[in-house]
């Protein structure tokens, strides 16, 4: 006859708290393996190694019910470490990264602008984020993960660095931000064969940067010869096709032509930009030369670079979205 | 047989003999490519009083037999005139629109004009007229610092500004008659009671008046976007013509020094050309410009 207890069903002592144990180990395996990851990220010389170890910390997920990590990083923040540790692996020092006092967030300041204005990651998914200067909020790259690519904002760089009344950025300081950006775009390019979209900083002679415009009102080309005139530059018709070249120094030389190329549908107003060391860009000449800056802004809604915006790949999903273009 | 006729008509055979040895000069001259001889044989008289400077003899019957090869002459001579061009007038640029036909562009830069066409056989520019005017013009208003379309401009923007301002005083308006109905209305119903006098009447004519000449404003409001567009591609068109005139003159300038040295020379082109072309040929050398 068994004894007859009062005591309610229970679990072996040997097999109660394993859940809870369980789930600390996994939060402190989690936390260690962020430890190790955040290691490699700091002291790893190889771009390979930093984007797998930058890529890691987006995916782990940090803390339970039981282990809390109160203080922890954004996504974005990943992004500007990822940035900034790859220009100091590649030597690149025309960068100061900061570090918010209080509480864990990252900026960068770029030579050039100083500390006139700080730039950050926004909109931050593990796929991609926008390089974003915070005051104005104009996004001048879009960093794609998931495509491996790297893609300038032609509107945004134009309206941060010529239109934005706030802060004013001398030709000068702009020069040297767009180098920074470059550099970055290089390494990104050459270390991890990431494709890069130019677009208005395209520096190769042959580059076509195409407008929205298939059609142009006749007087935008008259208006950019009259202008050109005070500017001791001038305007002449192209040798072949349809257009206008300025010769804007003895190595450097604008055309602004229709496209000739009858294979291709598309017949739309582009700019070339010839110089003998393949060094500028159509923003250096917007910068630089401010009647054709001018021109450029008064009769955007024609002249506007395509693709105005980045192309987006949404989180996880591989669809490539256009973004509207403003018309 | 032979012999017979030369003694028969011996003047008619003279005269034969004269068209035969021109048009065999002529032939030796292309030739040999001696531009100058064919100038000389074409147009005796104004080589010899012009180049010469003797009194000449015209040959213009003995031309006449080869007027109808004129397009082909002038494309060939065309080819050591216009090279001697580029050095002389380097600011003009020829197109040959038909054989032997040039006609002149004033300039390499934008929107360039066309300006008249070069006489290849006469050795002489033929301007259009109204387009030399115009540089004429330009030229003689540069010297006040004003360019030939300053006033017409000057006239455009004016026009504008009241027209903007017509645009932005709408709602001033609006309200503006609002208050003058309101004030007609009054003085309308005070004249009907039996105070009503001329003074009453006065005032609502005024009244009136002003709200008319209100609505007239409100009516020229209304085109004033058009008219806006209108005159700023009006103010386009001669900020373009006043560029490409700037232009113009600066290249003479450039070359010639002042305007008055490029009419000279545009005046003596056939015997400074034909002077040259004698120079080469003293020297020996044909077809350097080529």
């Amino acid at each position: 006859m068994s004894k007859q207890t009062n005591l309610p069903a229970g679990v072996l002592p040997s097999q109660s708290l394993t859940n809870y144990n369980n789930e600390i180990k996994q939060s402190l395996q989690a936390g260690f393996e962020f430890t190790e990851l955040l290691s490699t990220v700091l002291q790893t010389t190889s771009p390979s190694e930093l984007l797998q170890a930058i890529q890691g910390l987006m995916k782990l997920r940090l803390g339970s019910n039981q282990v809390q990590f109160p203080h922890q990083y954004s996504t974005a923040d990943w992004f500007l470490l990822f940035t900034t540790r790859l220009l100091e692996i590649n030597q690149v020092t025309d960068f100061s990264l900061a570090s918010a006092p209080d509480h864990e967030e990252l900026g960068v300041f770029l030579a050039g602008t100083g500390t006139k204005v700080r730039y950050q990651f926004s909109e931050a998914t593990r796929s991609g984020a926008y390089f974003t200067e915070i005051e104005s909020d104009k996004q001048l790259f879009y960093l794609d993960f998931a495509a491996r690519k790297l893609t300038f904002n032609s509107k945004d760089i134009i309206d941060f660095f010529m239109v934005q009344p706030t802060t004013q950025i001398l030709p000068a300081e702009s020069d040297q931000v767009i180098n920074v950006l470059l550099d970055f775009a290089a390494i990104l390019a050459k270390n991890l064969e990431f494709e890069i979209d130019y677009s208005i900083l395209e520096t190769n002679n042959e580059y076509r940067y195409q407008t929205v415009s298939a059609e142009l009102p006749s007087q935008i080309l008259d208006k950019l010869f009259i202008a050109s005139a005070p500017a001791n530059v001038l305007m002449q018709p192209v040798e072949s096709g349809f257009g206008a070249r300025l010769v804007l120094t003895d190595e450097l030389e604008l055309r602004f032509l229709q496209s000739e190329d009858n294979r291709q549908l598309s017949k739309y107003w582009h700019f070339e930009v010839l110089d003998a060391q393949g060094k500028a860009s159509l923003l250096n000449v917007l910068v630089n030369f401010p009647f054709i800056q001018r021109w450029y802004l008064e009769n955007r809604e024609v002249l506007e670079i395509q693709p105005a915006q980045p192309t987006m790949v949404a989180d996880e999903v591989k669809v490539e979205v256009l973004q509207p273009r403003s018309i | 047989m032979v012999e017979n006729a030369k003694t028969t008509n011996p003047e008619l055979i003279g005269k034969l003999d004269e068209k035969l040895g021109y048009l065999s000069d002529l032939r030796q001259a292309i030739l040999v490519q001696d531009d100058r001889l064919v100038f000389e044989l074409l147009a005796r008289k104004k080589y010899q009083t012009q180049v010469l400077q003797q009194p000449g003899q015209s040959n213009d019957d003995l031309a006449e037999m080869v007027a109808n090869l004129k397009p082909q002459l002038s494309h060939l001579l065309a080819n050591k005139l216009i090279a001697y061009l580029s050095v002389a007038f380097p600011f003009f640029y020829y197109k040959e629109i038909d054989e032997g036909v040039y006609q002149i562009y004033f300039g390499n830069w934008w929107d360039r004009r066309s300006f008249g066409y070069l006489d290849v056989l006469d050795v002489k520019f033929v301007f259009d007229t109204t387009e030399y005017q115009k540089l004429t013009d330009s030229v003689a208003l540069s010297k006040d610092n004003q360019r030939l379309n300053t006033e017409k401009i000057t006239n455009l923007t004016k026009q504008n500004e009241h027209l903007q301002q017509l645009v932005d005083g709408q709602s001033q308006r609006d309200m503006q008659k609002g208050s003058l109905r309101a004030q007609i209305d009054e003085v309308t119903n005070a004249r009907q009671g039996l105070f009503a006098n001329g003074k009453l009447k006065e005032q609502r004519d005024e009244l009136v008046a002003h709200l008319e000449e209100l609505q007239i404003q409100d009516e020229e409001a209304k085109n004033a976007r058009t008219q806006i567009i209108e005159n700023n591609d009006q103010i386009l068109f001669y900020s373009k013509e006043d560029t490409i005139l700037s232009y113009e003159h600066k290249s003479i300038m450039e070359k010639f020094g002042d305007f008055e040295a490029f009419e000279t020379a545009v005046a003596h082109l056939y015997t400074a050309y034909l002077a040259t072309l004698i120079a080469k040929e003293e020297k020996g050398a044909f077809g350097d410009y080529e």
